[in-house]
């Protein structure tokens, strides 16, 4: 959903919402999550109870009682004592001491060997990444305790020799992923810009590469440390590791196997020391990552919506709106909207991102959707789809093709496709990329009620019908072996095949070079001409609105501040708003400067009450922040927003803000 | 061509290629000659796969030629290495398209600022401080933006970030690779009226890179036309967009919609009057071995576009790498124009034939 | 495909020669006692180089290295030191009773996880949940330890399966099952928990893809889009854990084999490392490698069949 909210985003991962970065103490930030507390507290409680206990002896690991042996829980040894009478807890920290060092050892080999070797691969590329990757599939291949028990072979019962080349192996995972970050990061945009500032391939490697990996490594030998602990248990087990007496927690749980009939209860401490432990390792890491996606999501905590916003999200949903009325010229339209809500979860409610939209589009007509980024214009297109992305609420009156869609019961099913269509943004992402445009097709095609042949004939036509020659040779080809305007014509194809009464294409030819732009677009008229659909045209760019959309609708903040036909719109705009969109578009065939809006659009939850552009507009005044500004009319299939207009134009005879011819560009000295 | 004094930025015949795989190797600029003067601003225009980018990016060192010259200020900078090339980033400085990819997410904005300046100079971190305090006026933003990271600021504020550092150090030349193309139109105003400013009042110089020509034409007084990695036509930007001569510049020009319902319908008439061949079936991909770059798509191709490269001919202030402009091609067309009978379906308004200069005269070669 | 084929059949025959040679270099580099292991505590310093001599390891590394690899080439991994007995022997009157338990985990894993994974990923809310917290949960069980406490409940209390032992499929198919179950339920369920997050994960970032959106508003089956579209979407990195998986549950069949007395190759491996058997173990070391790249070849294969773009 990461691409959907990017174009409305919640609150909080707009611009401006503050960096991703924690806030406040330590402490008060880890009271905040109770699940990395008590996993800190449970492996730091292990990690210096053994620690304690080994180093100044405390407790009596050795001391035999045979005349206890085998005892369950007591108060003079609180987990039992085994089969020599030994106390088990007193045996389970001393030899925990051992587990957790040597583990320890481990991982600190792994991360460094692995962070060096994988920043080096990764920055360097070239031999050095060919050599290291082959190193580290080497690495991956063996098998960590076969290649342990050889060690063991050869070097006899060395529990921090096996240990130190468990680091080795497990060093792969290290440099695969550090690797792996690195290449992502040299390529980003900041690396190229501090090596044209000049900086040192060591100091891009500390400053730039290295700190973003120090997050993943971190996550990563969280559970490393788990694996450790489980594998070195393990050689415990098998018995390697701490020499009899000597205890350590794998070697407790082979001695509580030889009495595994007269006392099962010596299997509990052993193992339940070893499960939690590695559970709270695991945890940690799997906390961790979660933090780390909130925080570059730009979010934080937990998403799961709490039962207030679920009980919210209900009623928003069965909100009831009426159906539009015959006057507001939308009767026997294609489409019909009415108060269209669409709302995502936020703090303890919900908030809106689209906020009473009223839209209709004819047959035949081609209506733009035009503002902005973060203005609502792809929720309002997804959610006459029925696809705005799971945590959001759409709620309002939807109908198509003359039946009433509901918003909340998911009665899009059956619809979509066959009344409703999408051409969305990115050709090139937008088909599935391992199955053939001829399968994706088929797909398609027999959903709508094709058999095999039907399908196979019908699928041809509509790829002529698109303009894609070659036909057959397109059929065979998957997604990635086409151009973006080819790519962009079969999506188009799909969208067409279950001969949609309304289509929604979401900026279609936005990725696309200029001159394919335009073939697509004449495409899009053409169809539309012998098809007869209703379009609606999500952009942002003024030039395509002009080509293509007979009406206009310009959204802000959320709603439609400005509805006219699309001549009428460029001619003589109404609300300052178009006027200012206009007048910020730089012509090719104009030698006036575009004049930029200032500020930027307030992120949804912090719309005021009044006027939405009223804290960007040049012309606003104390009326404009008086009260909410209500749609009004301004003449034939005309809307707009604006307090002032009428004003404005009295005044002024435009809404627009002046431009400037463009000052003569700077004289190069002779 | 503006005539003058040395070039700042003087790039001749630069080839670029990249490595596709073992065997394979994309030639992605081929033989162009571009340059910059000081204080002024450089459109470099094109398509995807034109090169352009490439171009920038072998200027500032982050791609290596295949042959050719990039000269800056006199010295040769093509393949300069180590402290050399860092010692050139006092004068050449780059702001890219996606400002928050280009700014290092995890480093405060002071930092970012400073870290160029504490590279070149040796200074205090609180000189440092100063200076970046200064820069972030100087793109009108608050000096207290520095305490904080680039993910608090809008689209619009991080390139002005990312403007503000490449003036850290007095850069003479910025490369403005696609700077505006990720902003809405309501920001990116903004931003070009910042960079003319600052041009005015620092006198830098800008190789703006761009697929966009409303901008271009709005920044930049000369423009160099690319199609798959070669140079198609050169000269002043509003001659240019208002009367392309070579055949690729009118497809390119004609293909963008202009926010007016009526003119853009004029132009979608002449557009489609021009029977400019489909791309579809040309496939993504480098230049042809032979012959002119756009002649599977040209609706005056003739035998000789596609087995002899045209040479740019200079006409009045420009330069057109065209046959149909070079009587010497044998282009059937290249006799019309030379008389001035040419019937120009593409022409864009009526007007006199291209004034070029009478034939025989000298023919430069480019390099 | 069959180039892209030949392609990872080059860059696996290398990869098998540097591992064999990793290992062996491992075995022989490594300063060793062996020699005085073998000839126990009150050995004279001559009878020690007796030994020594005897094993060859008096022998130059480059030498011995030779011999081995040429030796190996022809499919001739040497003799036990202990017995005499030829290592391919060894291993292939072993290896069986072990593989049979890894392929087998490796199939219960592959059952269960896949299923699993693909109903978190698609259920949502407390569903997901509980699982994801089963798995992460399974995953903190040391597999000999999970061996105990079945053998305790199932075979020790309620007797429903044998507490130790094998039995051969050939000699009786459904005794070889029942002797099976528990020790594939111990090694198994890390895998199971492993595979069931890495296909929610990849199932997961798929239905957020755009691919899925256009499925959707064409109109596709819900069931489709998730069951033919995103599965084969994620099967990609589904599949490359098995490579890893095969080679952690051999490495757990080892340590399980102990607690049920399975006499296959962990059993055969530690009595080799008890004896100080090198040619043994080395031969077993080789051989479980060059299984694993085996596996991770026709991983590769299957990857490139499912996914047109890991063949470019």
């Amino acid at each position: 959903m990461s691409t959907d909210v990017t174009a409305a985003a919640p609150p909080g991962g707009a611009p401006g919402a503050g960096p991703p970065r924690r806030t406040g103490g330590g402490i008060a930030w880890l009271l905040r999550r109770p699940g990395i507390l008590a996993c800190l507290i449970w492996i730091g409680l292990v990690f210096v109870a053994s620690s304690v206990a080994r180093l100044f002896s405390l407790g009596n690991p050795l001391e035999q009682d045979l005349g206890n042996a085998l005892a369950g829980p007591s108060a003079a040894h609180p987990l039992g004592t085994d089969q020599l009478g030994r106390d088990v807890l007193d045996r389970l920290l001393f030899g925990g001491w051992e587990t957790l060092l040597s583990a320890w050892l481990a991982v600190v080999i792994a991360v460094v060997l692995g962070t060096a070797l994988g920043l080096l691969a990764g920055y360097v590329g070239g031999a050095v990444d060919t050599v290291t990757s082959w190193v580290q599939d080497i690495l991956i291949t063996l098998p960590t305790i076969l290649v342990l028990l050889a060690v063991a072979t050869v070097l006899g019962n060395d529990i921090w020799a096996a240990m130190t080349v468990l680091g080795v192996l497990m060093s792969a995972t290290f440099i695969r992923l550090v690797r792996s970050l690195t290449v992502s990061v040299r390529e980003e945009l900041y690396v190229d810009a501090a090596r044209v500032s000049g900086l040192s391939g060591a100091r891009i490697l500390g400053r730039h590469i290295l700190p973003n990996a120090v997050g993943p490594v971190f996550i990563q030998g969280s559970a490393a440390l788990g694996t450790a602990v489980v594998v070195q248990a393990g050689l415990g087990f098998l018995g390697l590791g701490a020499p009899p007496p000597y205890p350590s927690w794998g070697g407790m749980i082979s001695e509580a196997a030889t009495s595994i009939s007269l006392q099962p209860w010596l299997l509990v401490p052993s193992g339940l020391m070893i499960v939690l432990t590695v559970l709270a390792l695991n945890l940690l890491g799997d906390y961790l990552r979660d933090e780390m996606y909130a925080a570059r999501q730009g979010r934080g905590g937990a998403t799961q919506p709490s039962r207030r916003q679920r009980r919210a999200a209900d009623a928003l949903a069965a909100r009831e709106v009426a159906e539009p009325t015959v006057d507001d010229g939308s009767a026997g339209a294609v489409l019909r909207v009415r108060d269209l809500r669409v709302s995502f979860p936020h703090d303890d409610g919900f908030v809106d991102v689209v906020s009473g939209v009223d839209l209709h589009i004819g047959a035949g007509e081609t209506v733009g959707l035009v503002g902005e980024s973060g203005c609502g214009k792809t929720m309002t297109g997804l959610s006459l789809l029925g696809l705005v992305p799971s945590p959001g609420v759409v709620s309002g009156y939807i109908e198509i093709d003359g039946r009433r869609v509901s918003t909340h019961d998911g009665s899009f099913a059956g619809r979509r496709g066959r009344e409703v269509a999408l051409i969305s943004q990115e050709p090139m992402v937008a088909l599935d990329p391992v199955f053939t445009v001829g399968s994706l097709m088929d797909e398609v095609l027999r959903g709508h009620g094709y058999d095999r042949a039907g399908a196979r004939t019908r699928a041809a036509e509509l790829l002529e019908l698109v303009g894609i020659p070659r036909i057959e040779a397109v059929l065979r080809s998957y997604p990635h072996q086409l151009s973006g305007g080819m790519a962009q014509r079969v999506s188009i194809a799909i969208a067409l095949a279950g001969e949609p009464r309304l289509l929604i294409a979401d900026e279609p030819t936005t990725a696309l070079d200029v001159t394919v732009q335009a073939e697509i677009l004449e495409l899009l008229r053409r169809l539309q001409a012998d098809l007869g659909m209703a379009l609606l045209f999500i952009t942002h760019d003024l030039g395509v609105v002009a080509d293509i959309c007979t009406r206009t609708v310009v959204m802000y903040a959320g709603e439609v501040v400005e509805q006219a036909p699309v001549e009428d719109l460029f001619d003589s705009p109404r609300h300052p708003y178009s006027g200012a969109l206009l007048a910020a578009t730089p012509q090719v065939d104009d030698d006036h400067d575009p004049v930029g809006i200032r500020g930027v659009v307030p992120p949804p939850g912090r719309w005021p009450e009044h006027c939405r552009f009223a804290g960007r507009c040049s012309f606003a005044t104390d009326t404009c922040r008086s009260g909410p500004a209500v749609l009004r009319p301004a003449g034939p299939d005309r809307v707009h927003r604006c307090v002032r207009s009428e004003e404005l134009f009295d005044e002024r005879g435009d809404v627009r803000p002046r431009r400037q011819p463009a000052p003569a560009p700077v004289e190069v000295s002779s | 061509m503006t005539t003058g004094p040395e070039p700042l930025l003087d790039i001749r015949d630069l080839s670029v290629e990249y490595r596709l795989s073992r065997r394979e190797t994309l030639r992605a600029v081929h033989g162009v000659d571009l340059d910059v003067h000081a204080g002024e601003t450089v459109g470099l225009v094109g398509e995807s796969g034109s090169g352009k980018s490439t171009i920038g990016r072998a200027v500032l060192g982050l791609t290596p030629p295949a042959s050719g010259s990039i000269r800056f200020d006199g010295q040769e900078i093509a393949g300069l290495r180590g402290r050399q090339r860092a010692r050139l980033a006092r004068d050449l400085q780059v702001v890219f398209q996606d400002p928050l990819s280009s700014l290092n997410p995890s480093m405060k904005v002071g930092d970012l600022l400073q870290e160029p300046i504490r590279v070149v100079r040796r200074i205090s971190r609180g000189e440092a401080a100063e200076i970046a305090g200064d820069l972030l006026e100087r793109v009108s933003l608050p000096r207290d933006a520095a305490s904080r990271y680039p993910g608090a600021f809008s689209g619009g504020q991080r390139q002005r970030i990312a403007i503000a550092r490449a003036l850290s150090i007095d850069a003479r030349l910025i490369v403005c690779d696609e700077s505006v193309s990720a902003l809405d139109v309501s920001t990116q105003a903004s931003i070009l009226s910042l960079l003319r400013r600052l041009q005015r009042e620092l006198g830098v110089a800008y190789l703006f890179v761009s697929h966009d020509i409303a901008v271009v034409r709005n920044v930049s007084r000369r423009v160099v036309v690319l199609y798959k990695g070669r140079v198609m036509e050169r000269g002043p930007t509003a001659e240019i967009v208002d009367r392309p001569y070579h055949p690729y510049t009118r497809t390119l020009l004609d293909a963008i919609p202009i926010p007016d319902p009526r003119g853009q319908r004029e132009r979608r008439a002449r557009r489609l009057a021009s029977r400019v061949r489909s791309p579809g079936g040309t496939a993504a991909g480098g230049a042809a071995g032979a012959g002119c770059p756009f002649a599977a798509r040209c609706a005056f191709v003739q035998d000789v576009c596609r087995t002899r490269a045209p040479v740019p001919i200079p006409i009045g202030a420009r330069q057109v790498a065209c046959h149909m402009y070079d009587p010497a091609s044998g282009h059937p067309r290249a006799g019309e124009i030379a008389t001035g009978g040419w019937d120009d379906p593409l022409a864009r308004e009526p007007g006199p034939a291209p004034d070029r200069q009478p034939a025989g005269t000298t023919r430069h070669d480019g390099g | 495909m069959i180039r892209y084929a030949l392609r990872r059949l080059a860059y696996s025959v290398p990869m098998l020669f540097g591992l064999a040679s990793l290992v062996f270099v491992l075995l022989n580099a490594l300063p060793n006692d062996i020699a005085e292991r073998r000839a126990g505590e009150e050995a004279s310093p001559e009878a020690i180089a007796a030994i020594r001599a005897d094993l060859g390891l008096d022998r130059p590394l480059t030498e011995r290295y030779w011999e081995w690899v040429t030796a190996v080439l022809t499919g001739d991994f040497g003799v036990s030191w202990h017995n005499g007995q030829s290592v391919l022997t060894g291993i292939v009157q072993t290896a069986p009773i072990t593989l049979s338990m890894v392929v087998l985990s490796l199939v219960v894993a592959l059952v269960i996880g896949v299923p699993i994974g693909a109903l978190a990923a698609t259920r949502g809310g407390l569903a997901d949940r509980g699982l994801v917290g089963a798995t992460v949960v399974a995953m903190a069980v040391p597999n000999f330890w999970l061996a105990l406490v079945l053998v305790l409940f199932f075979a020790l209390s309620m007797g429903w399966f044998p507490a130790t032992g094998y039995v051969d499929l050939s000699a009786s198919p459904g005794e070889w099952l029942r002797h099976l179950v528990l020790p594939v339920a111990a090694v198994a369920t890390v895998s199971i928990s492993v595979i069931a997050r890495q296909t929610r994960s990849a199932m997961l970032e798929n239905l957020g893809r755009d691919y899925v959106r256009t499925l959707r508003a064409a109109g596709v089956d819900e069931r489709s889009v998730v069951y033919k579209h995103v599965l084969k979407n994620a099967a990609t990195p589904v599949l490359t854990t098995f490579g890893i998986q095969f080679v952690a549950l051999s490495g757990g069949s080892i340590i399980v084999e102990q607690v049920f007395a399975v006499p296959g190759l962990g059993q055969h491996t530690l009595t080799a490392l008890a004896r100080g058997d090198v040619p043994v173990v080395l031969g077993i070391l080789v051989l479980t490698a060059a299984a694993v790249v085996v596996i991770n070849l026709a991983v590769d294969l299957m990857n490139a069949a499912v996914n047109p773009k890991v063949r470019l």
